[in-house]
């Protein structure tokens, strides 16, 4: 994507905002939301093309409020400039007509003056016909499963105060997994804004090394409590499943948050673990769907204590408390876990005895109230004793609570962390990621 | 549209446009006030090519005839690109042409009107939530989704298909809180083609009415025990267990490794059809599209392949997959009607569309008379299973326990685990028609790139036998 380009765009979409704003009765306020992007998606399967998908979706969401009440309604925009007006005069005129049935909300947000911002990310153009090759090529050697996404994102948010905001960014990813002839598997990521051959292949040849160790003699671990290793992947899903509520101000008000005991002093978190909301990681903007913008760094869990919830200004306006600005959702956009002293190559050793976890999946909470979760081991996981891989070991099923695993029995976090792509696209392409460090947690308790 | 598809000129085998619209509205109503009203109409288009055997996908907002001609251009330039990597050859046959109108009848559609009947029900619903028995109410809820789906389908050998359906869900729900400890007890949550007509105010109240009942025996309940004994699973909490370990696991499109990079592959191979003994003998599943009011009834698949009611499995042994014509192409194993696309902007992948359980013939009260030590669950609010859709533990809101033929106390936090083919093979008696009921969801997840897709299921309550059951705590 050409930083012109993602101009051109955000140009019709000030046009369009700014024609609407002027359109707006006495006593309307206006908040519009822009989601574009221009993406392709190549599926493989067996080291080969299961589906080729090309994208071009832009969408536009109108928030209007009066009077404490508030709705909004989203449409597909085409670039026709005519057009494009008259859908979203149509939709204004929707809502105008919708919020009389509503009743007032005392938590209704207007928007507010304030400063705009911009951050244009461009990349080149990543030509399918070349990258498919080189892709492939390596490929052939072995069985890949994946998705190679990649194209430009456009975020924009302006309101009837003023503020105006633009985000774009222009990556790729190679999200994969390798299998041997007896179905295990490895999972890697290959993603950045340029795409290298060399750093492509050199990604690779981990992948396909850790494939060799899956090809040793599976190993029957019972179930039962166990020492682990969870590699940064898998600390990430824990983490990402935690945010389901869990650093939410708004879920603590309303009876569901899983850390409601940290909050209220009846449990504990270790003191080696430190979650932060860190826009500074520069994956994603640091504006929300209102237009403001969040603090760069928030302490969430500041040496195992609660420091802060998520608290939009929704949530600060209903139960009369302070925002942070967090988006409406009060889910973390940019997670940073802050690592420990356990150097990179000493991971085996200091696991010693135990199961080495290198992705878990489908983590749901078995008990809410305990911070429980159950979970499944998943890809390249293995049985490590005194320090060596002895084999790959069956999935096994995880059922235990936070206060646990990142409590008591939290022994130490790796110094090195990684960056997890947030690869999500429901409905559209998601941005934004995860840092994580690698954990080692005793007697973590496995069920199935 | 149609014209405009006519006047396109396309250098492929094989050409298909869909024009697909979903105005789609949500609305929350929390301790009686309208807390967030979110609509939206996503319309668009998708032009797919085949090309010497090469589908390729090409999605735009745009419906103007050169933006189209543009799309499919993109389309079969990528396909020719690419099918030199092609993992299967197909053909035209994985395309039949589809002719017709699906419009189901006695639907209240959504319109302007709506938004206000909506409101002002829902508002009802949690006026009628109500505290009992000294426990402190927190949050007392509805959220509801409404939409009307329409989908157009034009294809260079003669497909002309019109499709239109009105799709529901809402959950009304109440959280509480009683000597430190909270929890959320809700209705189930209703999902189906239906419109207005089938939440009037005497079922909100109805349900609000049992909320409030059973909220404040759960908060004053014991944990569920931790042991195995006899499982009574209730409808609510059924659609779950099948959609995920009977649905996912038959999907052909993961058995033949389509899927084993995001949502998983399966325990069930291809030679498993016709072969494995998939439950007891009182199992009987079927993929029905044929079901009036149920979400995912329709009369042709988003490729063309002409709907009707099938067999999965029958008296427990495995029979046919969930597998399109491409599946079925690849796999050689018997599949049904179920390429389905999320909307205009994903291509169609192999999905569940209804996956029912067929009723049998014991009452509710002869599987508690029949039962000595065991628990009823129903509700589902946790669910989890591993990529090969083999080891899963679900939790339930609700649980009550069955005692010498009689249900006794009700217990909270209750969950079970077990694995999937001895679990169905522990099936001990299936609920009559009484206990039947059409559930379903909005929001099944798969694929790559990501996709939704909505999926009914119509079971009856079933009882198990030797579960592994366990309660909360940490």
């Amino acid at each position: 994507m050409s930083k012109e380009k993602s101009m051109q765009i955000k140009d019709s979409f000030y046009k369009l905002s700014d024609k609407l704003v002027n359109s707006l009765n006495s006593g309307e306020e206006l908040t519009l939301n822009f989601h574009g992007e221009h993406t392709n998606f190549l599926r493989f399967n067996q080291s080969k093309v299961r589906q080729s998908t090309e994208v071009q979706q832009y969408s536009v969401s109108v928030d209007l409020v009066i009077d404490n009440k508030q709705m909004s309604r989203g449409f597909n925009i085409t670039f026709d400039e005519d057009q494009d007006y008259k859908e979203a005069l149509a939709t204004l005129k929707y809502c105008q007509e919708q919020l009389p049935h509503l009743q007032e909300f005392n938590a209704v947000v207007s928007p507010q003056a304030g400063e705009g911002s911009e951050r244009i990310v461009t990349a080149q153009k990543l030509e399918v016909n070349t990258v498919v090759p080189q892709m492939l090529g390596e490929m052939q050697s072995v069985d890949m499963a994946g998705i190679f996404t990649s194209g430009p994102v456009y975020q924009g948010v302006v309101n009837s105060k003023g503020q105006k905001h633009w985000f774009s960014n222009d990556s790729f990813y190679f999200d994969y997994s390798l299998y041997s002839a007896k179905q295990k598997a490895v999972k890697n990521c290959y993603a950045g804004k340029e795409w290298n051959e060399a750093d492509f292949k050199s990604n690779f040849e981990v992948s396909k090394q850790l494939l060799d160790k899956m090809n040793l003699p599976e190993v029957n671990v019972q179930k039962g409590k166990h020492r682990v290793y969870l590699s940064p992947s898998a600390v990430g899903e824990i983490v990402g499943t935690m945010s389901w509520g869990g650093f939410s101000m708004g879920a603590y008000k309303k009876g569901y948050s899983p850390l409601k005991k940290l909050k209220d002093g009846e449990e504990i978190l270790s003191g080696k673990f430190s979650v932060q909301e860190n826009f500074e990681l520069g994956l994603c903007p640091q504006f929300n769907e209102v237009g403001e913008v969040s603090s760069p760094v928030l302490n969430l869990v500041n040496n195992g204590k609660l420091e802060n919830f998520l608290t939009s200004t929704m949530t600060a306006k209903e139960f009369g408390l302070e925002s942070n600005f967090a988006s409406s959702s009060e889910f973390p956009r940019s997670v940073v876990i802050k690592p420990g002293q356990v150097a990179k190559e000493d991971v085996l050793k200091e696991l010693d005895t135990g199961l080495y976890v290198d992705n878990l999946h489908y983590i749901n909470w078995s008990d809410r109230m305990s911070a429980r979760l159950t979970g499944m081991t998943r890809f390249a996981c293995f049985w490590v004793e005194k320090g060596e891989i002895k084999g790959p070991i069956k999935d096994l099923r995880f059922d235990e609570s936070l206060y646990n695993a990142f409590g008591s029995e939290l022994d130490s976090l790796t110094s090195h962390s990684e960056i997890i792509p947030e690869t999500s696209t429901y409905f559209q392409r998601s941005i934004g990621g995860m840092s994580s460090p690698g954990m080692f947690i005793n007697n973590f308790n496995f069920t199935l | 549209m149609k014209e405009t598809f006519k006047q396109l000129s396309v250098n492929a085998d094989w050409w298909g446009l869909r024009e697909i619209e979903d105005d789609m509205t949500v609305v929350s109503v929390r301790n009686d006030k309208v807390e967030s009203v979110k609509t939206e109409v996503n319309k668009g288009y998708m032009a797919e090519v085949l090309v010497d055997g090469q589908f390729a996908y090409f999605a735009t907002t745009r419906a103007d005839q050169p933006s189209l001609q543009y799309a499919f251009d993109q389309a079969a330039g990528r396909a020719n690109e690419l099918k030199k990597y092609n993992l299967t050859n197909f053909a035209t046959t994985e395309r039949p042409p589809a002719q017709g109108s699906y419009k189901p009848n006695a639907q209240q559609k959504f319109n302007n009107d709506s938004l206000k009947e909506i409101v002002d029900r829902f508002v009802y619903s949690t006026q009628n939530l109500k505290a009992t028995g000294g426990i402190d109410v927190i949050s007392r809820s509805v959220r509801g989704l409404f939409s009307n789906k329409s989908m157009r389908y034009y294809s260079s050998n003669g497909s002309d298909y019109e499709q239109n359906l009105t799709q529901s869900q809402y959950t009304l729900s109440m959280t509480g809180s009683y000597e430190g400890d909270n929890q959320t007890l809700g209705n189930g949550t209703k999902v189906g083609q239906f419109g207005l007509e089938s939440f009037d105010k005497m079922t909100l109240l109805q349900e609000a009415e049992e909320i409030s009942r059973d909220l404040e025996l759960v908060l004053k309940a014991d944990n569920c025990p931790t042991d195995t004994r006899d499982l009574l699973i209730m409808p609510d909490q059924m659609y779950l267990q099948v959609h995920e370990s009977i649905g996912h696991p038959l999907e052909i499109d993961r058995i033949l490794g389509d899927e084993r990079n995001y949502a998983g592959w399966s325990f069930v191979n291809l030679e498993d059809f016709g072969n494995l003994q998939y439950g007891s003998p009182l199992l009987n599943v079927t993929f029905d599209p044929t079901v009036q009011s149920e979400m995912a009834s329709y009369d042709f698949d988003d490729t063309g392949a002409p709907a009707k009611k099938t067999y999965l499995i029958k008296e427990g042994k495995l029979l046919a997959g969930i597998g399109s014509l491409e599946s079925q192409k690849r796999s050689g194993v018997k599949g049904v009607a179920c390429s389905r696309m999320q909307s205009w902007n994903r291509p169609p992948i192999d999905r569940m569309a209804n996956i029912n359980v067929e009723c049998g013939d014991s009452s509710l009260d002869d599987m508690i008379a029949a039962t000595e030590k065991g628990v009823l669950m129903r509700s589902n609010k946790s669910w989890s299973i591993d990529d090969y859709r083999n080891k899963f533990q679900f939790g339930c809101e609700y649980g009550q326990l069955i005692e010498d033929g009689k249900l006794t106390k009700v217990v909270k936090n209750p969950n079970y685990r077990g694995v999937c083919t001895p679990f169905w093979n522990n099936l001990k008696m299936v609920g009559d028609a009484s206990t039947m009921q059409v559930s379903g969801s909005f929001f099944c997840g798969k694929g790559e790139p990501n996709q939704i897709i909505r999926v009914g299921h119509a079971v009856p309550a079933a009882l198990f036998s030797n579960i592994e059951v366990f309660g909360g705590g940490k």
